[in-house]
């Protein structure tokens, strides 16, 4: 966060996490999803608030079971509606009142930089931001489960080639998991996508000091065999500047299920969800889908998270 | 007592006795910018000389300002904005007609509140109580501009290219 007064426990963006710090987590989070009744009452007593500008359903909902199952609380919100923040209330204000309300606040806000001036308000409060999502910037908590997955499968973080297929430009996953998957040395990264929205030049200016290789690549045909990770993203009809455009263009951002047959055995097709018709229903049933699995990794992911962030003491948490 | 001096092939802007002199401001047009940043206009008491699109050997076009009896609070406090706009030019200081210091403009490590940032989905053009902050990344000084990044939307742009934005 370019920040170094600020508490270590703010989770705002992958790209300020150590290999170390993302390690530990996978770590605990494997063993949360091994002996998930160890840990029922590590967080009792403890409130999280869920601040959600935007609408959202797994990150919150997950965040909510994670919370519940160490022994928490929750509290917050789901939109502006119904919130002092439709009469205009700045973010500002809003993250002050809950840092008094909450040991912990999860904030998905639609502006980029939302999560940094929320950690700097809460600061103040000693009480720990994590961002649930920041505009288009930054998504660090799906980016932990996204990697604890590939993790999961793959029993490796390097060495991998992963393709990365659709709205490469506006999606904060994207963006999360290549910051994360750049501290774990040499991966091969294949994109796929239309030109108007290929990845953030912000994105490509930071990791080309990194030992990821990205290509560009026409069609996912061209690599699908070689790749042991497709993750796969919601191509976004107002994104487009014509909406003729985006019905041209979106078959071919769409896995085929014969394309799926050149693929290797353990590769593993990922999305962070919701999907329109990226993926068809009948992907579902091949061994290679694991994006339902992905999503249940996330209430696992952020259990480990809420529990390094709210039982550990200020400065320690992201190494 | 300065002055505008013509001669039949040139016009002459005479030494100053006491101010300052940059020189060498490129892009050509510069000057005005200086001049906003340094809050000087009409109600300035003392005389101002702005030459634009000077001929340089060096950069073929430039602007140079020379500024009377200007305060060294207001300059210090306008450095870091200069140093935004014209990092490697130089400030010469005068008195009695003579230089007395020249000084390197340094391009600042941070720009806090100096302009807003350009992105348009950024935090800090909301309605927030908040200060922009931007790190100026390790890029030759050059005439196109330095280059900096929103420690809070990560955008990253030459600010030659958003002037308008200064504050």
């Amino acid at each position: 966060m370019n920040d170094s007064n600020l508490d270590k426990r703010h989770i705002i963006r992958i790209r300020d996490m150590s290999e170390e710090f993302i390690q530990t987590i996978i770590d605990e989070t494997y063993q949360i999803k091994n002996h998930p009744n160890d840990f029922n009452d590590v967080l009792k007593g403890k409130i999280l608030a869920l601040a959600f500008w935007e609408p959202s359903t797994r990150t919150r909902l997950s965040f909510e079971s994670a919370m519940l199952r160490l022994g928490g609380q929750t509290m917050g919100f789901s939109s502006q509606s119904g919130t002092s923040i439709e009469k205009g209330e700045s973010l500002s204000d809003t993250i002050t009142m809950l840092a008094s309300y909450a040991h912990c606040i999860v904030l998905r806000h639609p502006k980029r930089g939302s999560g940094v001036l929320a950690a700097k308000v809460a600061d103040k409060y000693g009480v720990p931001v994590i961002s649930g999502g920041s505009g288009s910037q930054e998504h660090p908590t799906q980016a932990l489960l996204d990697i604890f997955t590939i993790h999961e499968y793959h029993k490796r973080l390097s060495g991998l080639k992963l393709g990365i297929m659709g709205d490469l430009r506006y999606s904060r996953t994207i963006s999360s998991l290549l910051y994360g998957l750049s501290k774990f040395g040499k991966n091969e990264i294949y994109s796929i996508s239309h030109p108007s929205l290929g990845l953030q030049e912000e994105l490509l200016f930071d990791l080309s000091e990194t030992q990821l290789e990205i290509t560009t690549s026409a069609s996912l045909t061209d690599v699908i065999a070689d790749l042991d990770v497709l993750y796969v993203t919601r191509l976004q009809k107002e994104r487009f500047p014509d909406p003729m455009l985006y019905n041209k263009v979106k078959g071919a951002y769409q896995v085929q299920l014969e394309m799926i047959r050149l693929a290797k055995d353990d590769l593993i097709i990922m999305h962070p969800l919701p999907r329109v018709d990226e993926i068809p229903y009948g992907v579902d049933r091949l061994p290679q889908a694991k994006y339902f699995e992905q999503a249940k990794n996330g209430v696992y992911t952020r259990m480990a998270l809420l529990k390094r962030i709210i039982t550990d003491s200020k400065q320690k948490a992201r190494g | 007592m300065e002055e505008l001096k013509t001669n039949e092939k040139q016009l002459i802007v005479k030494k100053i006795d006491n101010g300052i002199v940059i020189d060498h401001i490129r892009p050509p047009g510069r000057a005005f910018h200086l001049l906003k940043a340094l809050n000087i206009d009409e109600n300035y008491p003392h005389s101002v000389f702005v030459a634009i699109n000077v001929p340089s050997k060096k950069y073929g076009r430039k602007d140079v300002l020379k500024i009377r009896n200007v305060s060294e609070d207001l300059l210090h406090q306008s450095l870091d904005v200069l140093g935004l706009l014209i990092a490697g030019s130089n400030i010469v200081y005068i008195e009695n007609y003579e230089v007395v210091k020249k000084e390197k403009i340094k391009a600042p490590e941070r720009a806090i509140g100096l302009m807003s940032c350009p992105g348009i989905s950024c935090i800090t053009n909301l309605r927030e109580d908040v200060e922009t902050d931007f790190i100026i990344l390790p890029i030759q000084e050059s005439l196109e501009g330095l280059k900096l990044r929103c420690t809070y939307c990560d955008k990253i742009f030459n600010v030659q290219e958003h002037i308008s934005l200064l504050l």
